[in-house]
């Protein structure tokens, strides 16, 4: 199964082909104007690997936390090529994704993205076995809790605020997504629990913008108000 | 040849299949009034979010209606050009992710142009040159079209454009949003000479516009008849605001039409769904044998319609645009004395 995983959350604009759980290739660019380059990332990797889109069988997308602009872009593409084509489609946790490096190393990890405002989104997870295990569900904590609960027997990773120190234990490359492995978690993710509606598919913010307007919208029924 | 349509310019998802430019198979809008009537206003964050989670089921549905399929599309066109940003960037991810994966033409689209060939949806015999009256909450020009892709700034706004005078007003006056419909159903009841309120700008020879001192006037005069504890008559006030702001722009519309010696003028965008404008102008043109065009209602606001018409005359010129299409909140319109929207 031809699996294709794009990454936009973070600070790197990520194209990962697989099949199954073997890498094809990829490709990994600092992230700028995501929806001036998602596609001609996407058809310069598809041109190296000797495929056209319609040959891709699933496709993955990093649905959140992240930049909010960005994410829709990724998820609003990846969604629409998936429609387009009828194929199914996965979103796949920003902070799940950031875990996969240390899978099969009995490692505990907690990943972490940025939340603005002296805040940071964090999960943690085991890391034994060929996906990590949610052990801790992602939450939103305060810089300085995080700074003060530091634990030698579990790795931090992610994309932290530029006033965190970073552990030094860890290779730079292991705080970024690497997009093989967002391909991966799809296609581990549909094999375990099938696809994701195209048609609902949506970033997951983790309730950034003001809880109250977030959730007022929330309350708003989908189905009555299209007018045709 | 059928075009897909998709514009997401403001707070509407919408998206249309449209054949030969005029014969409209399907244009479904998904209206986003109630997520953001509470705040009186369009919250930019809440309307890219909302564009995002119901985008595929506009287009899946404007294809159904439209009893056609993805091979069918001959092109996708969209609106890249004008809006807001973040609201902007969701149709434009959707239309080049439909471009790549069916191999289609992509047709970048000007929410304005949009506008101005919504005209021709209903009649493709418009013709060229015509005076182009685009009035709406976020624009408020005046434009000579001279040939399909070629447009001629006459004049503009300096400060508010019409709409949004239309919404601030009603805010004001509490009574909801948006404001154009509310004051227009209105209106019709008050009495329009109960008050004189400023004509902005229609001593001058130019072609441009000014609402913010009318919208102002208003206001004060609210505030006043407030303070002095007197009543407020809101459907005379309603009634004689309107008045003067279709006064100005049927005025500068007719000059503009006379002056240039152009003998078709049309109309459109949001407040030429105005029933007041509808009128008046159509009566003052005919005394001067100017053929008036107002598209129906449906296509006087945002909609996929226009923007897949607009994208068939920029098919039929040999343009198209490539897949790193970026998104735009402004940008120029047309190639001929490029207008700034």
């Amino acid at each position: 199964m031809l699996v294709m995983g794009i990454d936009a959350s973070l600070d790197t604009l990520g194209i990962g082909l697989c099949a199954g759980d073997d890498v094809i290739c990829e490709s990994l660019a600092p992230r700028d104007v995501t929806l001036a380059r998602l596609l001609p990332a996407v058809d310069d990797l598809l041109a190296r690997a000797k495929i056209t889109i319609s040959d891709v069988d699933l496709f993955a997308v990093t649905v959140g936390p992240g930049w909010w602009t960005s994410l829709r872009v990724a998820v609003t593409t990846v969604k629409t090529v998936a429609h387009a084509l009828n194929r199914p489609v996965v979103g796949v946790s920003t902070l799940e994704a950031l875990a996969y490096h240390f899978r099969k190393t009995d490692q505990r990890v907690q990943t972490v993205v940025d939340a603005k405002r002296g805040r940071v989104h964090m999960a943690e997870y085991s890391c034994s076995g060929s996906t990590p295990e949610l052990i801790v569900q992602p939450r939103i904590v305060p810089l300085d809790e995080l700074s003060s609960s530091k634990d030698a027997s579990v790795v931090r990773i992610g994309s932290f605020p530029t006033d965190y120190e970073l552990p030094s234990n860890v290779p730079l490359l292991f705080h970024r997504i690497r997009p093989a492995f967002v391909a991966e978690a799809g296609w581990r993710t549909f094999a375990r629990f099938g696809a994701d509606d195209a048609m609902t598919l949506a970033p997951d913010y983790k309730g950034e913008t003001g809880l109250r307007v977030r959730s007022r919208a929330a309350a708003v029924p989908l189905q009555t108000e299209v007018d045709v | 040849m059928k075009i897909l349509g998709i514009e997401t310019a403001c707070d509407d998802t919408s998206a249309a299949v449209v054949e030969d430019g005029y014969r409209v198979l399907s244009n479904v809008v998904w209206n986003q009034v109630r997520v953001h009537a509470e705040f009186g206003g369009v919250v930019p964050e809440l309307a890219a979010r909302r564009h995002v989670d119901v985008i595929t089921k506009v287009i899946d549905e404007a294809l159904r209606q439209s009893g056609t399929s993805y091979e069918d599309l001959d092109a996708v066109a969209v609106n890249c050009r004008h809006g807001l940003l973040r609201s902007v960037v969701i149709g434009v991810a959707a239309a080049k992710a439909i471009s790549y994966a069916r191999k289609l033409p992509l047709l970048g689209v000007h929410h304005i142009e949009g506008h101005i060939y919504s005209a021709f949806i209903e009649n493709p015999d418009v013709g060229f040159p015509h005076v182009c009256l685009a009035v709406a909450g976020g624009h408020n020009l005046l434009i000579e079209v001279v040939s399909p892709g070629q447009y001629r700034l006459l004049g503009k706004t300096v400060d508010d454009a019409a709409g949004e005078a239309f919404d601030k007003v009603a805010r004001y006056l509490g009574l909801g949003f948006p404001g154009g419909p509310l004051i227009d159903k209105m209106a019709r009841t008050g009495n329009p000479k109960a008050y004189v309120f400023p004509r902005p700008m229609l001593d001058r020879d130019d072609f441009d516009f000014s609402f913010s001192g009318l919208k102002t006037a208003v206001l004060n005069l609210v505030t006043g008849l407030k303070n002095e504890g007197a009543a407020v008559n809101v459907k005379d006030i309603v009634a004689s605001f309107q008045e003067a702001v279709v006064d100005v722009l049927v005025t500068k519309t007719i000059r503009a039409s006379l002056a240039k010696n152009i003998g078709t003028v049309t109309v459109v965008g949001g407040v030429s769904a105005n029933s007041h404008l509808r009128q008046t102008l159509a009566a003052k043109a005919s005394e001067h044998g100017i053929r008036v065009i107002f598209p129906s209602l449906q296509y006087c606001t945002d909609n996929g319609a226009m923007i897949a018409t607009a994208g068939f005359y920029r098919h039929r010129n040999g343009e198209s645009a490539g897949l790193d299409l970026d998104a735009a909140a402004s940008s120029p319109l047309g190639s001929e004395n490029m207008i700034y929207a």
